[in-house]
């Protein structure tokens, strides 16, 4: 009886415990940053009240949503157009060994090449509009997703096909059936390592050449010295990519969650 | 049933040979439970590859019912040691178990019920809609089967399928197997390096030598009645024999080394 009641308690305390865990760390951490502003420099290290009230009227006046959304948007077209393209070259490279041994090499060097660095030739290309953005997003997205879906279909074990075959599947149903569903997950994690990379390929771009987006405003109130509008914008940023990786976590989730179902080791 | 004529198999090229197999000839019975033994590395994975038509033959050739076979087929379906990655992990059982007979076009109705059939056969009716990756190894081993024997294939060839699983999970499978193949007759070739195995389940027991260039040793028939427990009459006399005939090959392949 003893025994029953002490594991009761301790699966009630392990309920709530993760939750209260990471609430404890926040506050700590704000704890720990209202500290660093006074030790240092309130003006270096505005203190997080005053970053909030800072926050305030750029929420109020539609600021801080505005080029929220606009730095989101370029992200988006940018993604997506670099995810579809990426996964229909990088199917072929994986299956077909010519595809792979043709472009492989271009690929390695091209990868190298970072968004930032890209965004000189860029703006020449396509002028400091909407167009660039999207292009530098684009790049920051394709080779990663590229490679992780051309990895994922070259990685669909020799068995699964051949076992297949041998239900008498014909090589493009093998394909469509098996080679396909068994990539996805690959291309789901190289699109969520790509989105990361591409919330972080944006700023950079709106720094040196926009005048809108959360770089932007980075940028303009830094020329203008306000460290608080500061904080504002990378505090910005940081919640709007864990959002978005979590509702992109959702979402494959939610339609395919049958084709990430990982084979544990027996 | 299966001629397999003057069959070998020669990788690499130039100076890099590696002959696996030489001049194998082998005759299949229908109906019978055949089994490949011998130790790593003597080309039996290549012979099975070979007769479910993976890989072709360097020279000889391989006839099923007088005609040549010329790739892999639903008449010969292979069995792999690693259910996990042979399974559709993205499929429940059930879909696994259908997958064949979807690709034959068969009505969903019909499949279902031809799939809850085969699954209440290796035992898995309760997990029909669970994963490959929640079942344990013999589980997904048994699944499978179930898989395979819903497209009702002439042929099971079976790659060390039960090697990764442990010794109990081992000996219930070997059960599983021999009730299965009772009920349905179908034609078995188990590949094995396990001298126990292939005696509790075999009519015919084939020693394969070490390889490279690996032959067949005559084979040995098996007369026990089935299902065969270790302590039966015949049994332990049995595998001294066969065990002295592997270590005389193994002896051989030490002599020629040197």
């Amino acid at each position: 009886m003893a025994t029953v009641t002490v594991m009761a308690k301790a699966k009630r305390h392990v309920r709530w415990r993760a939750p209260a865990v990471t609430l404890v760390s926040f506050a700590l951490a704000l704890a720990g940053w209202q500290v660093m502003s006074f030790a240092f420099n309130p003006f270096l290290i505005p203190p997080p009240l005053q970053v909030a009230a800072a926050a305030i009227p750029m929420l109020k006046d539609g600021e801080l949503f505005r080029n929220t959304a606009v730095s989101l948007v370029r992200v988006a077209v940018g993604f997506v157009f670099g995810s579809a393209l990426a996964v229909l070259i990088g199917v072929p490279m994986g299956r077909i060994k010519l595809v792979n041994d043709v472009l492989d090499p271009i690929i390695e060097l091209l990868r190298y090449l970072s968004p930032t660095a890209m965004i000189p030739i860029a703006v020449i290309w396509f002028g400091i509009g909407e167009l660039a953005k999207y292009f530098l997003i684009f790049w920051g997205t394709f080779f990663i997703v590229l490679i992780n879906t051309a990895a994922g279909v070259a990685r669909t074990p020799i068995a699964r096909q051949r076992a297949a075959q041998c239900l008498g599947a014909t090589n493009l149903q093998i394909f469509i059936l098996v080679i396909l569903p068994s990539a996805i997950p690959y291309i789901i994690v190289g699109m969520r390592i790509a989105m990361a990379s591409s919330f972080m390929s944006i700023i950079p771009a709106e720094i040196l050449a926009a005048d809108s987006g959360l770089g932007y405003l980075l940028q303009t109130s830094g020329l203008l010295l306000q460290t608080d509008r500061i904080f504002v914008a990378l505090a910005a940023i940081s919640i709007i990519g864990f959002i978005t990786d979590r509702l992109f976590r959702w979402a494959a989730n939610r339609t395919l969650s049958r084709y990430m179902e990982r084979l544990a080791l027996p | 049933m299966l001629q397999v004529q003057n069959v070998s198999k020669v990788y690499g090229g130039f100076d890099r040979e590696y002959t696996a197999l030489e001049k194998i000839d082998l005759s299949i019975r229908e109906g019978e439970f055949l089994c490949l033994l011998g130790p790593s590395g003597c080309g039996k994975s290549t012979l099975l590859n070979i007769l479910a038509g993976f890989e072709r033959p360097s020279s000889g050739r391989v006839l099923l019912n007088g005609v040549e076979i010329s790739g892999p087929g639903h008449d010969r379906v292979m069995f792999f040691q690693d259910a996990g990655s042979a399974l559709f992990p993205w499929l429940d059982c059930e879909e696994n178990v259908e997958f064949g007979l979807r690709l034959k076009g068969v009505a969903k109705a019909q499949r279902r019920e031809v799939a809850a059939r085969y699954l209440e056969t290796v035992g898995l009716s309760q997990h029909r809609n669970k994963f490959p990756s929640e079942l344990s190894g013999g589980m997904r081993q048994r699944l499978q089967i179930a898989r395979a024997l819903a497209i009702e294939p002439a042929m099971f060839l079976m790659d060390e399928p039960f090697a990764a699983l442990d010794a109990l999970t081992r000996r219930n499978m070997h059960r599983v197997l021999v009730e299965i193949w009772m009920a349905t007759r179908k034609t078995i070739i188990f590949v094995t390096h396990d001298i126990s195995e292939a005696i509790t389940m075999a009519d015919r027991i084939v020693i394969m030598t070490q390889g490279p260039r690996s032959r067949l040793r005559d084979p040995i028939v098996i007369e026990l009645s089935r299902p065969r427990t270790p302590a039966q009459a015949g049994l332990g006399a049995l595998y001294n024999r066969i065990e002295s005939i592997i270590g005389e090959e193994q002896d051989r392949a030490g002599e020629a080394a040197s």
